[in-house]
């Protein structure tokens, strides 16, 4: 067996033990187990759709279709860069390992973030079902952009989870970038139109893209937006082969900085 | 390069500072950005400089040196921990590590689940995880609990899951640091007992402990590291002694002068190059050529007599006298000794001469060592450290670092008929 494709096996045993440990030391000990992940999104979902279709009503079709769309994408999002952010620092244990590939720690967050995102995922395809019919076939583009979404996701964490090692700040700032980007984002709100102030809040946010597409293929049951796709693969990758960068070249000093 | 091996090129770490670090916080940075600027360099320090050694295969190397010596440092950076400022680390094959012990355990995961755990995040696959799992937990003793939460293990039962794993990896190289003492004394027994297995598997072992005891019997070579230099590398023995020789001297607080205090040569200085419990003193050491004329270089493959004077004092019973030729870079050459060639050292002072008949190496400017040993190894007299140059001159081979006469011979084969055979 070649060395490659052994370390490639190697990567793939300890995400699956390191994601499985998150999970079992999450959940273990208490009575729903994975449960209460889902707890804090459809919390969310209840308040929303109860605030902005009976209080402040948007008139949205499908609102908590839409809402719940935004809430769960943004949520494995939100919760995946605030633990990716604090992935190096607070492994000390693994990074000062021999042979530890540090680059997996990001990853590992993501993924193990993502296992909640997916959970939750039946009960978005049920409640689509419910406002809106069956998906149809556009339901196949769904895999594709959850791996755009991790694409994506990566690379911000990447750059915040190797900034943090050197400036402790990192991670306050990104807990309230977090917070602003759920407002600026059109989380329950529909993306603002074009003639709109601020529509360039809507225009040039990628995590706006990443909706849509999600939001195509749940309400409208339509394929997203070829065009929508490449312009989030423009950002998503370059961003990726940045962050990758930038995490590799100071990754050699994180021992002297935890 | 051959499996197993370790490779450390005059490797150097920096510190930017004991105390203080960078500032870790932004403010801090902002803040400190100018002011630092303007009073120049950040204080730092080197936690290693210029180490250089080589670790062949199957070979076990015990590291020695004080607390804060940069052993530790040393062992991380072999084991891809960090990066050298410095210099290069090759090595090749798979690295296990046995330092941490027990800083990995999972609180609320089963024994069985810590195991799959600490042998994946140690570079195991799960299949191999599967295969040598009831090996592990024989090991560990932990039959019995093997599926209870590690929360509920008591510290001990900790240490022997944790260690259990670790030394089923099948590595190449072995890392330990100070980790053998873990358990009761029969577990410790058995770890040892089971390091001493791997060693003999062929497995590159690389230990640091302050047990000198334990490096006596589990190595072959001792790095002496002091001040993250390299002191002395080489047999067991002799580094040993030298360790334990600045122990003592650091201990009684200086050379203690025993002997009539002589002219010393201003080249040696006690601690840096020069160590000893002074109850045998090195004089003059002087370098002749073949004709019997007092030489500081001679050409390649001629002959050279070292001659050294030393006294002694009246306890001093039997002594071994080491004579050392060491490169720039701090590799040994060669080294012989009394004992090798069964000679005797006249205990009461005189002059010791070694004749080496020719001296193939390579033109380049080298280092004599010379020194004086207890006839058990255990006590360093006298030691002079790469104290006195010596030049080699002449023609240079293509690179390596003997040079022996050579003589290529050309005979040409009957030329054969290519055409006749049909290439053409």
């Amino acid at each position: 067996m070649n060395l490659h494709s052994r370390s490639a096996l190697h990567w793939r045993d300890l995400l699956l033990e390191l994601v499985s440990r998150d999970l079992k030391i999450r959940y273990q000990r208490s009575a729903i187990g994975l449960g209460w992940s889902l707890m804090k999104p459809l919390s969310q979902l209840l308040i929303f759709s109860l605030v902005f279709s009976s209080v402040l009503p948007l008139n949205i079709d499908n609102y908590t279709t839409f809402v719940f769309t935004g809430v769960l994408t943004w949520s494995w999002f939100n919760t995946s860069l605030t633990s990716s952010t604090i992935a190096v620092t607070s492994n000390k244990e693994l990074v000062r390992r021999p042979g530890f590939p540090v680059f997996l720690l990001p990853v590992l967050t993501i993924i193990s973030q993502g296992v909640h995102f997916l959970l939750a995922l039946p009960l978005l395809l049920l409640c689509a079902f419910i406002q809106t019919g069956l998906p149809g076939p556009a339901i196949l583009a769904l895999p594709m952009i959850i791996i755009v979404q991790f694409l994506l996701t990566l690379g911000i964490c990447y750059l915040a989870a190797a900034a943090h090692v050197y400036f402790r700040d990192v991670e306050h700032i990104v807990g309230i970038g977090v917070m602003l980007g759920f407002y600026v984002t059109p989380v329950f709100y529909r993306p603002l139109d074009a003639a709109h102030r601020f529509a360039f809040l809507s225009e040039l946010n990628p995590f706006a893209w990443l909706l849509n597409c999600y939001r195509d293929v749940f309400i409208g049951h339509t394929f997203p937006d070829g065009i929508m796709v490449v312009k989030l693969l423009c950002v998503a990758i370059p961003l990726l082969i940045g962050g990758g960068w930038v995490f590799r070249q100071v990754s050699f000093r994180f021992v002297d900085e935890i | 390069m051959k499996q197993g091996a370790i490779v450390v090129q005059d490797v150097g770490k920096y510190y930017r500072s004991r105390n203080a670090g960078r500032p870790t916080t932004l403010k801090g940075y902002l803040l400190s950005g100018r002011s630092a600027k303007q009073a120049g360099r950040e204080a730092g320090y080197w936690g290693l400089r210029h180490v250089s050694f080589t670790v062949p295969r199957g070979r076990s190397v015990g590291v020695v040196g004080l607390n804060g010596a940069g052993k530790s440092t040393l062992l991380r950076l072999i084991g891809g921990v960090g990066r050298p400022d410095e210099g290069s680390i090759r090595v090749a094959g798979r690295i296990g590590a046995l330092l941490d012990i027990g800083a990995g355990l999972t609180e609320d995961l089963s024994g069985r689940e810590n195991i799959y755990l600490l042998g994946v995040i140690a570079g195991m696959l799960r299949s191999e995880v599967d295969e040598q799992f009831q090996t592990i937990v024989a090991f560990a003793e932990l039959e019995e609990h093997i599926e209870a939460p590690v929360r509920t293990y008591s510290t001990g039962m900790r240490m022997r899951l944790a260690f259990a794993v670790a030394i089923h990896t099948q590595p190449e190289v072995l890392l330990i640091d100070e980790a053998l003492a873990v358990g009761d004394k029969a577990f410790q027994h058995k770890c040892f007992a089971r390091v001493a297995e791997i060693r003999a598997t062929g497995c590159t072992i690389f230990l640091v402990s302050h047990d000198v005891e334990q490096i006596d019997s589990l190595c072959d070579d001792v790095l002496f590291l002091k001040a993250g230099r390299v002191v002395a590398y080489g047999p067991r023995q002799e580094t040993l002694a030298l360790y334990a020789a600045t122990l003592e001297s650091k201990v009684s607080d200086g050379h203690p002068h025993l002997l009539p205090v002589q002219e010393t040569d201003p080249r040696l200085e006690d601690e840096v190059n020069r160590y000893g419990s002074g109850k045998m003193e090195i004089g003059k050491v002087v370098f002749h050529d073949s004709a019997g004329e007092p030489v500081e270089a001679i050409r390649s493959g001629d002959a050279l007599h070292v001659t050294f004077e030393f006294q002694a004092m009246p306890q001093v019973e039997e002594a071994i006298a080491v004579l050392g030729i060491y490169a720039e870079d701090n590799t040994c050459c060669f080294e012989t000794n009394t004992q090798l060639e069964s000679v005797l050292v006249p205990v009461h002072g005189g002059k010791l001469t070694v004749s080496i008949g020719r001296l193939d190496l390579t033109p380049a400017q080298y280092r004599v060592t010379v020194g004086l040993f207890s006839a058990d190894w255990n006590e360093v007299y006298d030691y002079h450290a790469e104290v006195y140059p010596l030049r080699i001159i002449g023609s240079r081979p293509a690179k390596g670092l003997l040079n022996p006469p050579v003589q290529w011979q050309a005979e040409a084969s009957v030329a054969p008929d290519l055409a006749e055979k049909g290439v053409v």
